[in-house]
C-alpha cells in the first residue's frame, strides 16, 4: 500500500499535464503573425479554379498519353494466340471501356463548370484506345473478319429435287 | 490463178484448145473441193427434234452442221416458230412443264446415235429462245451427251410477247475429257534430288558479323539502359541535391 | 531424310493403333470355310479331327467335337483354284485343283509336304490315291482303253509305263467315276466297276442297272467304295458287288462292326428346323430319328458328306452338308452336336440396325405419345411411369442381365448386323460379340446381278424408334423360276415374316428398285419398283413420293444412260438420255444418309473454298476393251456431264467411292504397271453459287471446279475400298482398303487429298492445319491396319455404319472371314478415356473442398486472435 503510494507520488511529480495550461500564457513563436490566416484562404480559392482546370485538362489528356504506351504494349506481346498477349489485348479492351462507363464519376471534382469539351476529348481519347485494342485483336487474328469465319454458320443446302436409281437389274 | 489462164490461153491460142482449158479448171476445181473436205473431215450434221406438248410425236427443229469441233464451229439452220407451236410452248410454260429434245447424230461410217436432253419450257420461253448447247465428247471425238441450256435458268414469271418467240438463237460448244492425273514421280524425285546436293553443300552459312545478327535485342537493351540512366542520373542528382543542402 | 522423318512422326501422330490389352474388346473376326465340297473324318481317339475341302478352295481341318477350325489353307481364287480332288490317307492330305496342281498337305497343321503339276488336261482325268502312287486315268472313248497313268505321290515323278485297260464298251456318253480304289463307269444301263490300280490284269466287274441315268459317288467307309445310279446303291465289298434299293438322296454307306452287314444311312429334310435320319440294313429301317435344329435349311437334297460309325446297335456320326451350306454334324440318335453357318462367305448385303429401346425408355417416350389428353392425364402418366422405373431399378439383380439384352446401349454402340446371303439365307447377328440371333431360310430366290456383282435390295423402312410400331426391313430377291421379283418384309428384331414363308410375289420382273425418302404417317418408308414395262409400283401403294422426282436407268453393256420424271399419275417422261458406247464398269452415288457438316474448306489464307455439294451426281465409270477408263460425272436430275475424266492404259479391277463432294477410285495402270488411287474434289469456288438451296436443273450454267491427283498404292491387290460414315459428318473421313494380303487400311483423307501441295511454305503451316506435301507414293503405316495381326482372306466387301457417338464408325467386311471392328477416324474425340480417373480425380477434389473449409475456419480464428493482442 504505502509502496503504491510512493510510486504514485513519483510518477505525478514527472508527470506534465500540458493540456490544463491556459493557452493565452505562452508567447507565440518568432515569425508567427495571428492575422495572417484569413488572407490565405482567398489565394486557395482563386488558385484552386485554376488549379481545377488544370486537372481536368490532365484527366482528359491522360488516354491519349497512353496511346503510346500502349502501342510499345502491344508490339511487346506479340501475335501468337497465348496467355501473355491475351492478357494484354483484354486489359487494353477493358480498361478504356470502364474509363468510359465511369466518365461522370471522374469528372466528379468539378461540378458547376462547364467541362464539355474536356469530356468529349476524354471519350476520344478511349475511343482511339478501344481502337487500336481492336487493331490488335485483328492482327491477332481474333476478329470473325473473313468467311471462313462465318462458315460453321452456314446451313447446308436444303434438296430441291429428288433422285434415284441405278443399273438395271439382271 | 488468172496468169496461169492467160499463160494457157495463149498456149491454147496457139494449139486452139478450150476445152483442154475447160478439163484443167474442172481439175483444178477438184482438187479445191478436196483441199476444203479435207480441212473439215469428220463434218457431221446433228439434227434437233423438239417436243413441243406431252405426247411421244416429235416435230424437227432444225439441223446443225459441224464443221470444226475444236474451235466450235458449227451453222445452225432452225425453223422459226409458227403461232401454233409458239401457243403449245407457252401452254407448256404454263403447267411448268418440260421441253424435251430429241437430238440424232448422224456421223459418217457410224450408227446414227440418238440422245435426249430437256430444259423447263418456262425457262425457254423467259430467255427468248436463246439457248446453247454443251455437246460432250468422249476420247474417240465420239458425241456422248448434249445438254440445253436456256440463256435464262430461273422462272421469273417474266411475260414474253408472241413476236419474240418467233425465231431460236442457239450457240454450240464442245466438250472433250480431260485426262486423268498421273502421279507425279519425276519433279518428286527432282527435288529430293535437289536437296541431297545442298544438304551435301553443308548449308547456307552464316556470315553475317555478330552485331548484324543480334541488332535486334541489342537495341532495345541499349534504349533500355539509356531510358534507365537518364532516370537515373535525375534521381541521383536530386537525391544528391536535396542531400547537399 | 529430314523430310522422311518429319513426314512419320506426322503420321505417327495421326494413326490409330491398339493396345494389346484392347485386342478383342472392340472387334472380332469369324474363319469360315465354305460350302463343303469333299470332306473326311479322323475319328481315332487321339485325332478326332474332320478334313474338309470347300467351293471356295479352301482345304481345313476341323475339330470333331466342337467344329472349331484349326487350321485352314486358302487355294487360289476363281474357278482356276477348285478343288477337284481330295484324299485323305496314310497321314496325307491329297488335294488336286483345276490348274492342275496336286498338293499333298501334312494333315496336323496344314503345312505343304509337296505339290507338283498334272502334266495332263485335268477335265478328262479321274484320280485315285492308293498307297504312295497317285493315279490319273484317262477314259479316252476315242481309243476304247482306260489308260493309267502312275506317279509317285510326294514327287510327282511317273512310276510307271502307262497302263492300258481295253474297254470295247466306252462310248461318248460314258460316265466314269472314281471312289477310293474303285473305277465306276455307267455304260448304257449298266455300271462297270474295274480296280485299276491293282497289279497285274484288272478284273472288271458288272452290275446291270437298267434304269439309271446318272452315276455318283457315294459317302462310304473304308473299304466299301461306293456308288448310285438311280435308285440303285453298288458296294463293292471285298471284290464282290452288293446292291440295295433305296429311295433316298442322300447316303452313306458302312459297315456294322460285328455282324459285317452293310448298312446305309439316310438323311431327308422335313420341314425347314427338321431332319430325319433312317438307318437301313439290308433294305429295312433299323432306326428312324428326328433331329431338331436351332436354325432354318434348305428343304432341298442335304448332301451327307461323310460318317462314321462304332458301337453295335450302330450310332453314326455324320456331316451334312445342306443346300444352303449350312454343315451339320449329327449323331443318327438324333442329336445335333454342331452346326457351321458356312452361308456367311456368300453374303451380299448388310445392314446395320438400331435395337429397340429398353422398356423404361420406351414408357418414357409413351408418356408424350398422345398430346390431346389434358393436364390430369399426363400428370397420373407420368407418376405411372415413374413408379415403373423405381419397380425395375429395384428388381433389376445382375448388370449381365443388362447387357446381354437386345437394347439398345447408352452411346448407340450395340446394333444388328442383318446380313444376307447370295443362297437366300439370312441372319441377324449382334455387333457387339459376333453371335447369331437368328437365322432365317428363303426358299427358291436368287440374288439379282448389277454389273456382275450379286445383289439383294435391302430396305431399311422403318428403324426402332417409332416405338409403338415395330421396326421394319424388306428384301427384294428374285424367284429362281419365273423371274419375277418376290419382296419379303420382317421384323429385324424377331426374324418374324410378315407376309408369310414365301414372300409377296410381285408378278413382275423388277428392273430398279429404290427406298423413298419420304415417310407416310406410320413413319414407314416406302419401296418404289420399276418394272420392265417402265411401271412404277409402290410398296405399300399409299407412300408419298416426293416432287419433282427423278428416275435414272444404267444399261450396263451399251453405256446407255436414260433420265425419267416421275408425272404426276406415276408415269415415267423419258427427259434425257446420254450414251457412252462402252460397257459401264461401276456406278458409284452418294449415301443417301450421309450428311456434310462443313459447307466448304478453309484455306490458308482464311478465304473459304466452298465445296460442291450436288445430292444428284453419279459416277458412271466404263471401260473400253482398248484400255481406257472413262469417269464421267453425270447429274441425273439434268443429264449434265458436269466432267468426263479418261485414263488410257489402265486395267481393272476396279474400284470406286463416291461421298461428299469428292472421288476416290483404284485402278491398275497398265503402262507403269502399278496399282493407283486417283482422287477427284469437286468445289464451286470462293463464294457459294446459292446459299439457302440446290437445284440442279437451274445450276445448268454452273461448271465446279475440279481438283484431281494420283497417287502410287503399293500393293499388289485391293480387294475393297468403302469410306467411313459417321451421323453428323463432323469426324474426317477415312478410306478403307482391303488389301490382298489380308489386310484391311486405313487410310486418312489427309493423304489422298488432291490439294496436297507441292511446296509447303511457313504460311500454311501457320493455320494450324496438318498439310501434307505432294509425295507420289502413298506409305501404307502398318499401324493403320485395322486387323492388326488378324489376316483376312479373300475379302469381298466393306461395310461402314455410323454409331450413335460422333467419333466412331462401324466397319464389318466379309467375304471367306468376317471381321468387325470400330474405327475413330478424329480418335475418340467425344468420350472420356478409357481408364479415366473417377477415383482419383473425386479424392482430390474432396480433399481440396476439406481443406479450404479447414483452412478457412483455421485462418478466420487466427486473424480474431491477433485482433485481440
Amino acid at each position: 500500500m504505502t509502496a503504491n503510494k510512493q510510486s504514485n507520488a513519483k510518477r505525478m511529480k514527472w508527470a506534465v499535464d500540458f493540456t490544463n495550461r491556459n493557452r493565452t500564457d505562452l508567447p507565440s513563436p518568432p515569425g508567427y503573425c495571428p492575422s495572417n490566416n484569413s488572407v490565405q484562404s482567398d489565394v486557395t480559392n482563386q488558385t484552386d479554379s485554376n488549379l481545377l482546370i488544370k486537372k481536368c485538362w490532365e484527366v482528359a489528356l491522360a488516354p491519349i498519353k497512353q496511346v503510346p504506351m500502349n502501342i510499345v504494349i502491344m508490339y511487346m506481346a506479340g501475335n501468337s494466340i497465348s496467355i501473355f498477349p491475351i492478357m494484354m489485348v483484354g486489359m487494353l479492351i477493358v480498361r478504356p471501356f470502364k474509363a468510359l462507363f465511369t466518365l461522370s464519376s471522374s469528372f466528379k471534382m468539378i461540378e458547376g463548370h462547364n467541362v464539355l469539351g474536356q469530356k468529349c476529348i476524354y471519350l476520344i481519347g478511349n475511343i482511339v484506345n478501344i481502337i487500336l485494342a481492336l487493331y490488335k485483336c485483328q492482327s491477332m487474328g481474333l476478329l470473325p473478319s473473313h468467311s471462313s469465319d462465318w462458315l460453321s454458320f452456314v446451313l447446308p443446302q436444303t434438296r430441291i429435287e429428288y433422285s434415284a436409281g441405278g443399273v438395271l437389274f439382271s | 490463178m488468172a496468169e496461169i489462164k492467160i499463160q494457157i490461153s495463149r498456149f491454147a491460142g496457139k494449139i486452139n484448145m478450150s476445152s483442154f482449158i475447160y478439163q484443167i479448171e474442172s481439175l483444178f476445181g477438184t482438187l479445191l473441193l478436196l483441199f476444203l473436205v479435207q480441212t473439215c473431215q469428220g463434218a457431221y450434221e446433228i439434227k434437233l427434234l423438239h417436243y413441243l406438248d406431252d405426247s411421244n410425236f416429235s416435230t424437227t427443229r432444225g439441223v446443225v452442221e459441224v464443221h470444226n469441233v475444236d474451235s466450235n464451229d458449227v451453222t445452225f439452220r432452225q425453223h422459226p416458230l409458227n403461232p401454233g407451236d409458239i401457243k403449245q410452248l407457252k401452254a407448256l410454260a404454263e403447267k411448268d412443264a418440260f421441253y424435251r429434245m430429241d437430238i440424232v447424230i448422224q456421223q459418217t461410217n457410224k450408227k446414227d446415235i440418238v440422245l435426249s436432253t430437256y430444259a423447263k419450257a418456262c425457262s425457254m420461253v423467259e430467255s427468248k429462245l436463246h439457248d446453247s448447247f454443251n455437246v460432250y465428247l468422249d476420247h474417240n471425238n465420239n458425241v456422248v451427251g448434249i445438254s440445253l441450256l436456256p440463256y435464262e435458268n430461273l422462272c421469273s414469271g417474266k411475260h414474253v410477247t408472241d413476236a419474240d418467240l418467233a425465231a431460236f438463237r442457239s450457240k454450240m460448244y464442245f466438250y472433250a475429257p480431260e485426262n486423268g492425273p498421273v502421279p507425279d514421280t519425276l519433279s518428286y524425285i527432282q527435288k529430293i534430288e535437289r536437296e541431297r546436293e545442298a544438304r551435301e553443300k553443308g548449308g547456307p552459312k552464316d556470315n553475317r558479323s555478330f552485331l548484324q545478327k543480334y541488332w535486334m535485342y541489342l537495341v532495345p537493351l541499349a534504349i533500355f539502359l539509356a531510358v534507365s540512366g537518364a532516370a537515373n542520373p535525375d534521381a541521383q542528382s536530386g537525391g544528391g541535391g536535396g542531400g547537399a543542402r | 531424310m529430314l523430310k522422311y522423318l518429319l513426314l512419320a512422326v506426322l503420321c505417327i501422330a495421326q494413326t490409330h493403333s491398339l493396345y494389346e490389352d484392347q485386342v478383342g474388346k472392340f472387334d472380332w473376326k469369324q474363319s469360315y470355310v465354305g460350302k463343303l465340297k469333299f470332306s473326311h473324318i479322323d475319328s481315332r481317339a487321339n485325332i478326332k479331327r474332320i478334313y474338309v475341302a470347300s467351293e471356295d478352295n479352301a482345304v481345313a481341318s476341323l475339330s470333331l467335337g466342337s467344329g472349331t477350325l484349326l487350321w485352314r489353307q486358302v487355294l487360289e481364287k476363281g474357278p482356276q483354284g477348285a478343288i477337284v480332288y481330295f484324299h485323305y490317307g496314310a497321314n496325307s492330305l491329297v488335294t488336286v485343283s483345276f490348274n492342275g496342281l496336286i498338293r499333298v498337305w501334312n494333315p496336323n497343321d496344314g503345312s505343304l509336304l509337296a505339290g507338283w503339276t498334272l502334266p495332263l488336261n485335268i477335265r478328262h482325268v479321274k484320280f485315285m490315291v492308293d498307297g504312295g502312287n497317285f493315279y490319273a486315268i484317262e477314259v479316252s472313248s476315242a481309243i476304247k482303253t482306260v489308260l493309267v497313268h502312275t506317279y509317285k505321290l510326294a514327287s510327282g515323278s511317273l512310276n510307271d509305263v502307262v497302263k492300258k485297260i481295253p474297254a470295247t464298251w466306252l462310248t461318248e456318253s460314258t460316265y466314269c467315276e472314281t471312289n477310293q480304289n474303285v473305277l465306276a463307269c455307267l455304260v448304257q444301263g449298266s455300271v462297270k466297276i474295274l480296280f485299276p490300280s491293282s497289279g497285274g490284269q484288272t478284273q472288271i466287274l458288272e452290275q446291270s442297272v437298267p434304269s439309271a441315268t446318272f452315276l455318283t459317288p457315294v459317302s462310304s467307309a473304308i473299304g466299301l467304295p461306293s456308288f448310285k445310279a438311280g435308285n440303285v446303291v453298288i458296294t463293292v465289298n471285298n471284290k464282290n458287288i452288293e446292291t440295295s434299293q433305296i429311295e433316298c438322296n442322300s447316303v452313306h454307306v458302312d459297315k456294322t462292326e460285328d455282324t459285317n452287314k452293310v448298312l446305309a444311312i439316310c438323311v431327308r429334310p422335313l420341314s425347314k428346323s427338321n431332319i430325319e435320319v433312317d438307318i437301313f440294313i439290308s433294305q429295312q429301317k433299323i432306326s428312324s430319328n428326328n433331329l431338331q435344329l436351332k436354325t432354318q435349311i434348305a428343304q432341298s437334297d442335304i448332301n451327307v458328306q461323310s460318317c462314321f460309325c462304332k458301337g453295335s446297335s450302330p450310332s453314326c456320326f455324320c456331316i451334312l452338308s445342306s443346300q444352303d451350306h449350312t454343315t451339320l454334324f449329327i449323331s443318327t440318335q438324333g442329336k445335333v452336336v454342331w452346326i457351321r453357318e458356312e452361308a456367311l462367305t456368300s453374303i451380299i448385303s448388310a445392314e446395320f440396325l438400331d435395337l429397340p429401346v429398353s422398356d423404361v425408355d420406351a414408357a418414357i417416350e409413351k408418356e408424350f405419345d398422345n398430346q390431346e389428353c389434358g393436364y390430369f392425364e399426363m400428370f397420373t402418366r407420368r407418376l405411372m411411369s415413374q413408379f415403373y422405373q423405381i419397380q425395375t431399378l429395384l428388381s433389376i439383380e445382375s448388370p449381365a442381365f443388362k447387357s446381354s439384352a437386345l437394347v439398345r446401349d447408352k452411346f448407340g454402340l450395340h446394333k444388328l448386323i442383318l446380313s444376307v446371303t447370295s443362297v437366300g439365307k439370312v441372319f441377324a447377328m449382334d455387333n457387339l460379340s459376333g453371335k447369331i440371333l437368328w437365322t432365317l431360310y428363303l426358299a427358291n430366290v436368287t440374288p439379282y446381278s448389277v454389273t456382275g456383282k450379286q445383289f439383294a435390295p435391302v430396305f431399311v423402312q422403318r428403324s426402332t424408334r417409332y416405338v409403338p410400331y415395330p421396326a421394319q426391313v424388306s428384301i427384294l430377291f428374285k424367284q429362281s423360276t419365273s423371274k419375277e421379283g418376290v419382296l419379303f418384309t420382317l421384323d429385324p428384331i424377331t426374324g418374324q415374316l410378315i407376309h408369310g414363308d414365301q414372300g409377296q410375289k410381285l408378278g413382275y420382273q423388277v428392273e430398279l428398285s429404290t427406298l423413298l425418302p419420304g415417310v407416310n404417317k406410320n413413319h414407314l418408308r416406302g419401296i418404289l419398283l420399276l418394272d420392265s414395262n417402265n411401271q412404277i409400283h409402290l410398296e405399300p401403294p399409299s407412300s408419298p413420293v416426293p416432287k419433282p422426282y427423278f428416275i435414272y436407268k444404267v444399261h450396263p453393256q451399251f453405256g446407255v444412260l436414260t433420265g425419267y420424271f416421275v408425272q404426276e399419275d406415276l408415269k415415267l417422261q423419258k427427259v434425257w438420255e446420254l450414251n457412252f458406247g462402252q460397257p459401264v464398269v461401276h456406278v458409284a452415288s452418294k449415301n443417301p444418309v450421309e450428311k456434310v457438316h462443313s459447307q466448304g474448306r478453309v484455306l490458308y489464307d482464311r478465304s473459304v473454298l466452298y465445296k460442291y455439294l450436288n445430292p444428284n451426281l453419279i459416277a458412271v465409270a466404263t471401260h473400253t476393251p482398248d484400255n481406257v477408263f472413262s469417269i464421267h460425272l453425270v447429274d441425273v436430275v439434268s443429264g449434265n456431264l458436269v466432267e468426263s475424266i479418261i485414263h488410257k492404259r489402265t486395267m481393272g479391277p476396279f474400284h470406286m467411292v463416291h461421298s461428299e463432294n469428292w472421288l476416290v477410285y483404284v485402278y491398275f495402270n497398265e503402262k507403269t504397271r502399278r496399282n493407283e488411287v486417283s482422287t477427284v474434289e469437286m468445289f464451286e469456288g470462293k463464294t457459294q453459287s446459292n446459299s439457302t438451296a440446290f437445284s440442279s436443273l437451274s445450276k445448268s450454267l454452273f461448271k465446279p471446279i475440279l481438283d484431281k491427283q494420283s497417287y502410287i498404292l503399293p500393293v499388289s491387290q485391293v480387294d475393297a475400298i468403302k469410306e467411313t460414315i459417321t451421323e453428323k459428318g463432323i469426324t474426317s473421313k477415312h478410306i478403307l482398303i482391303a488389301l490382298g494380303t489380308g489386310s484391311i487400311l486405313e487410310m486418312p483423307w489427309m493423304f489422298l487429298d488432291p490439294r496436297r501441295p507441292a511446296q509447303v511454305t511457313p504460311d500454311m503451316r501457320e493455320e494450324g492445319q496438318v498439310v501434307l506435301e505432294y509425295t507420289p507414293e502413298l506409305p501404307i503405316l502398318s499401324e493403320a491396319i485395322i486387323n492388326y495381326n488378324q489376316t483376312l482372306y479373300g475379302i469381298k466387301n466393306i461395310h461402314t455404319a455410323p454409331s450413335g457417338l460422333e467419333s466412331t464408325c462401324f466397319v464389318f467386311a466379309h467375304g471367306l472371314d468376317l471381321f468387325y471392328t470400330r474405327v475413330a477416324p478424329s480418335k475418340t474425340f467425344d468420350i472420356l478415356k478409357e481408364d479415366f480417373d473417377y477415383a482419383l480425380i473425386c479424392l482430390v477434389l474432396g480433399a481440396l473442398i476439406v481443406g479450404t473449409v479447414v483452412s478457412k475456419k483455421l485462418a478466420s480464428r487466427k486473424t480474431l486472435k491477433q485482433a485481440w493482442k
